[in-house]
């Protein structure tokens, strides 16, 4: 039968064939010998021109605008009524309530006719009140000869915009406006000004959500595009910061900033991350979710390979080690490339707090990913098959409280795993102030009853909750869904053959595990493959000891600080009251 | 197609954990644990196998009847069943206990020595090959019936009777006075061919005080490992006693040693502890020095083999012990005096090895002491090894002991000064 062998080919060993993907090269081991920043390997012109990706400083200078194509139905006319028209056009006025058009007439001499268009909600008032006022009071100068130049003379001589731009085709127009520009067109030009008036509503910045820490910074991205790379400019001023813009999503337009350090992040891996978000085709990207599920390598695994932070701390430490970060317009959360499985079990407090207490935390993270996970199941083996391999008051601690308990000891797991991922989620969902106390409360009072009706026992109720507590302890929301999910299978393991089942399952998610890659980086680096430990993977060495970056991102400069980082240390001299 | 493929893949998914999931998972409310397990010589059949049955509801302390068994015992259910063999006997008494029968947890194996002075091969064999044996599970030689021991025997203070053998297990370290042994242990070495058995013996001392003997004023020996299990004068809430060992030759017990001689036991094979024993005062013999004897190194041996193979065995025995107390007043703590002490120490002990391995030589003919193990370094191939038939020329070893002891500590005090008054 075709089937059977296509099954037997599915199963047996197959040479590796292409499908790797990319793949992150060493790196030339540098002892700074590569001259640093200067030499930049030409990944600028590498991206395909589908979506041109724009430099950040949105060019404020003085460049020779493009000539104007002839007959282009895209380009801006010299009638002032046939620009409204095609503005009206386009936005579906007058049935489209949001964009407002505002004709008015600029007080030089002649007077000039002009109409503004912006989108309501979307600009700021305040900006708007004052280009107006300049443009129709205080202006008072004597044209220029030129029609073509009537647009630069407003702009370099009457609007006192921050940013101002002069386009003549419609379409950057109507980009420009609807992310909250105002453009205003001239009669008898062929060009607009674009002038940044952004400011719509948002939140401000507030403290992490899902990332808390004790000691370190308390800030968290929130849904601005403009303020989450502020906050990372913010700790990392370095010119040599750069971030890179694109739009994505065909309905939402939405935004999509790369940021990395130039003279740090391996090339190939910012040409590989614009390369997978260049070629995504899509019509609504409204989160940094929908994004990362469309550039991960492995999405039918259950880990992550992609890392999802709130701590723009976290994502400038990151940077520094030569990742990359993307971070979407409109989500909270950025997206850092490659990251490991254990970079996803740091929280970046390990590193505020002195190196023992962050080993210390990295040690507890440690066995509470291991408990998340095996717990329940490792129980079920034990009652069901391998009654001797606990001590026997143990056992008949367990065996006595089990009693009075009507259902079998899988049921009475289910009973109480399900009990608990519905608090979860029922936490998470219920309103205000209701939602923070359902978790502890719902959780105890639910155990107690369970176990005063001799519906399960209380040892159990034990475990369910050391097993939520350390799926708790699991500081990446993304990975510590996929333990709760493999919880379950083990669950189905440990009832079916015991510890053998058990033992199966690590192993098969052990293989499965290391097979995974993120953006060319295997997802067990630096365990699987072995390669440099490093001081920073499962034990935190003091800071001084952080010589070298992660070996496995190969960044192009892999030295972070020199062998002796405590200068003081070498002159012995001390203090000067000698 | 591709629904077709995932429908597969499922199926073989949950038939690979279905068809070789073994099914042998038993709830933890399907099982009866047997804690401890007695062994009797049968009145018609060969044997009366008594089980110590864990309940668990009364150790987990949701039971609703009172106790169930009296004090400390009350979390165990005793039945006995008398059978042809020892596993057999376990699906006979599932016809009334209504959950299966399971040695999983199983702690101590308890023979009487009835039964063992016919043999124990016969019935330690299919318990070797069971496969819910625990090898590392206890074995006791009991004097008078196995099932009076289980049934007599309330760990007052433990709630479940199996800390009882589990504490056991440590303090002989701290007295010395019996020794451990394992199951598998004990079946090996009635297999070998360089040592004997012996098992430690428990009894029921049902009397009081009266069983004590006469102390060194009046002639007796300055030990507390003077008794047998059964004799220890001791008066308490439980009457089970442990001390003093089981010699066997193979599978049979041949004699029995008493608290003083496990000790020696324990010494010649460097598993003592420590204990405390008292000589006879070299100044004044009628009164005893307390001492805390303790093994500080464990014992040299060199064997020597003349052609004609002859043995020699001679054993060099550390023991340090401590003064814990001095009844006559005169003051051993003097270096000169200590000394004196420290010769008459080394005396009395090599005095009592010799005796004990003389005893095991002309008496029992067991070497228990694993000299065997020594002497077969001597031997390039286990075949000669074998010719050699070193347990019946045991008898024959000449085996010297030399003492080395060092009296390194007074206990807290480092003057005795006579009593003023008195007389």
């Amino acid at each position: 039968m075709i089937n059977t062998k296509k099954f037997l080919e599915f199963i047996s060993y197959k040479e590796n064939s292409d499908r790797e993907g990319f793949i992150l090269k060493e790196t030339a081991d540098d002892n700074n010998e590569q001259p640093q920043g200067e030499n930049q390997p030409t990944q600028s012109e590498k991206p395909p021109a589908r979506k041109a990706l724009k430099k950040t400083s949105r060019a404020g200078g003085l460049q020779p605008e493009e000539d104007q194509v002839e007959g282009d139905p895209d380009a801006i006319r010299a009638s002032l009524n046939q620009n409204k028209n095609i503005i009206s056009n386009l936005y579906g006025l007058p049935e489209n309530k949001d964009l407002v058009i505002r004709e008015f007439v600029i007080g030089t001499d002649p007077e000039i006719n002009c109409f503004a268009v912006f989108i309501d909600g979307l600009t700021d008032k305040a900006i708007q009140d004052l280009l107006f006022q300049a443009l129709m009071l205080f202006a008072e100068r004597p044209l220029p000869k030129e029609k073509g130049g009537l647009v630069y003379l407003v702009r370099e001589h009457l609007l006192p915009g921050n940013q101002v731009a002069v386009k003549n085709l419609f379409s950057d127009v109507l980009t420009a406006v609807n992310m909250g520009d105002t453009a205003i067109f001239l009669e008898g030009s062929t060009k607009a000004l674009l002038i940044e008036t952004k400011g719509w509503e948002h939140r401000g910045v507030e403290r992490p959500q899902s990332e808390q820490i004790v000691r370190g910074p308390q800030e968290a991205f929130n849904e601005t595009l403009r303020a989450n790379t502020a906050l990372i400019r913010k700790i990392i001023r370095d010119e040599r910061l750069t971030t890179e813009m694109l739009t994505m999503g065909d309905r939402t337009r939405t935004i999509v900033a790369i940021m990395y350090l130039r003279d740090l992040a391996n090339p190939d891996l910012v040409a590989e991350v614009k390369r997978r978000l260049d070629s995504i085709k899509t019509d609504y990207i409204a989160d940094s979710g929908i994004l990362s599920q469309f550039i991960e390598d492995n999405p039918y695994n259950l880990n992550p390979t992609i890392l999802t932070t709130e701590r723009p701390d976290r994502v400038a430490s990151q940077l520094v080690e030569g990742r990359v970060a993307i971070i979407v317009d409109g989500s909270p959360f950025v997206l850092v490339v490659p990251t490991t499985l254990y970079e996803q079990l740091h929280t970046g407090e390990e590193s505020y707090i002195r190196w023992q207490y962050g080993s210390y935390l990295r040690y507890l993270r440690a066995l509470a990913f291991l408990v998340s996970f095996l717990a329940p199941g490792a129980y079920l083996a034990i009652v069901l098959f391998h009654h001797e391999m606990i001590p026997t008051e143990l056992l008949l601690a367990i065996a006595g409280n089990r009693e009075k308990v009507p259902f079998p000891s899988l049921i009475e797991v289910l009973l109480m795993e399900i009990s608990f991922e519905l608090i979860r989620e029922a936490g998470i969902r219920l309103p205000g102030v209701i939602g923070g106390t359902i978790g502890i409360v719902g959780a105890l009072i639910l155990g107690q009853a369970a176990v005063q009706a001799n519906i399960v026992s209380p040892i159990l109720i034990i475990l369910v909750a050391i097993t939520g507590l350390a799926s708790f302890a699991i500081p990446d929301y993304s990975l510590s869904f996929a333990l709760r999910i493999y919880r379950f299978i083990y669950i189905a393991l440990g009832v079916t053959m015991g510890f053998f089942g058990i033992a199966i399952g690590i192993f098969a998610q052990m293989v499965l595990t290391a097979n995974l890659k993120s953006f060319g980086v295997p997802y067990l680096s630096p365990v699987g493959p072995r390669t440099v430990g490093g001081v920073d993977v499962v034990y935190r060495m003091p800071v001084f000891f952080h010589e070298k970056r992660p070996d496995y991102i190969n960044p192009q400069d892999i030295t972070r600080q020199p062998r002796v980082s405590r200068g003081w240390i070498k002159d012995k001299g001390g203090g000067t009251n000698d | 197609m591709r629904k077709a493929r995932v429908c597969i893949f499922m199926l073989l998914a949950v038939s690979l954990l279905v068809l070789p999931g073994c099914w042998g998972s038993r709830e933890t409310d399907e099982v009866a644990f047997v804690l401890a397990m007695g062994f009797d010589k049968g009145e018609k059949e060969n044997l009366v196998v008594t089980v110590m049955i864990a309940n668990p509801k009364v150790l987990a302390g949701i039971s609703s009847e009172e106790g169930g068994g009296g004090e400390g015992g009350g979390g165990a259910l005793i039945y006995s069943v008398e059978s042809y063999a020892p596993l057999a006997a376990l699906d006979l008494l599932n016809t009334t206990v209504d959950r299966r029968v399971s040695f999983l947890h199983t702690k101590a194996f308890l023979f009487s020595e009835e039964l063992a002075r016919e043999g124990l091969a016969k019935w330690i064999h299919p318990l070797n090959r069971y496969r819910e044996l625990r090898g590392t599970s206890q074995v006791f030689i009991c004097r008078g019936k196995a099932r009076d021991f289980i049934e007599k025997n309330k760990p007052v203070l433990e709630l479940s009777p199996t800390k009882q053998i589990e504490l056991l297990n440590m303090m002989s370290k701290e007295n010395g006075l019996y020794h451990n042994t394992k199951f598998s242990e004990f079946y090996d070495d009635t297999k070998s061919d360089s040592i004997h058995p012996s098992i430690p013996l428990v009894a029921i001392h049902e009397g009081g005080l009266e069983s004590a003997k006469p102390g060194i004023g009046r002639g007796g020996e300055a030990t507390p490992g003077k008794y047998i299990a059964g004799e220890v004068p001791i008066a308490g809430p439980n009457q089970s006693q442990v001390i003093g060992s089981a010699v066997f030759k193979g599978d049979k017990m041949v004699g029995i040693l008493n608290g003083q001689e496990t000790r020696y036991y324990l010494v010649l094979r460097g598993l003592f502890g420590r204990g405390i024993t008292a000589i006879p005062d070299p100044l004044d013999p009628n009164l005893p020095v307390g001492l805390l004897v303790s093994q500080s190194r464990s014992p040299q041996y060199t064997t020597i083999i003349d052609p004609e193979g002859n043995v020699t065995i001679n054993v060099d025995i550390y023991k340090e012990p401590e003064i814990i107390s001095i009844t006559s007043g005169y003051n051993y703590e003097d270096p000169t005096n200590k000394e004196l002490l420290e010769v008459s120490f080394i005396q009395q002990t090599q005095k009592g090895l010799l005796d004990l391995i003389r005893r095991t030589q002309e008496e029992f003919g067991t070497d228990i002491f694993g000299f065997g193990k020594q002497v077969k370094r001597k031997f390039w191939t286990v075949q000669t090894w074998k010719e050699y038939q070193w347990l019946d020329r045991y008898a024959e070893a000449s085996i010297n002991v030399t003492v080395h002891s060092k009296i390194r500590r007074t206990g807290l005090q480092l003057e005795t000064k006579p009593t003023t008054g008195g007389e």
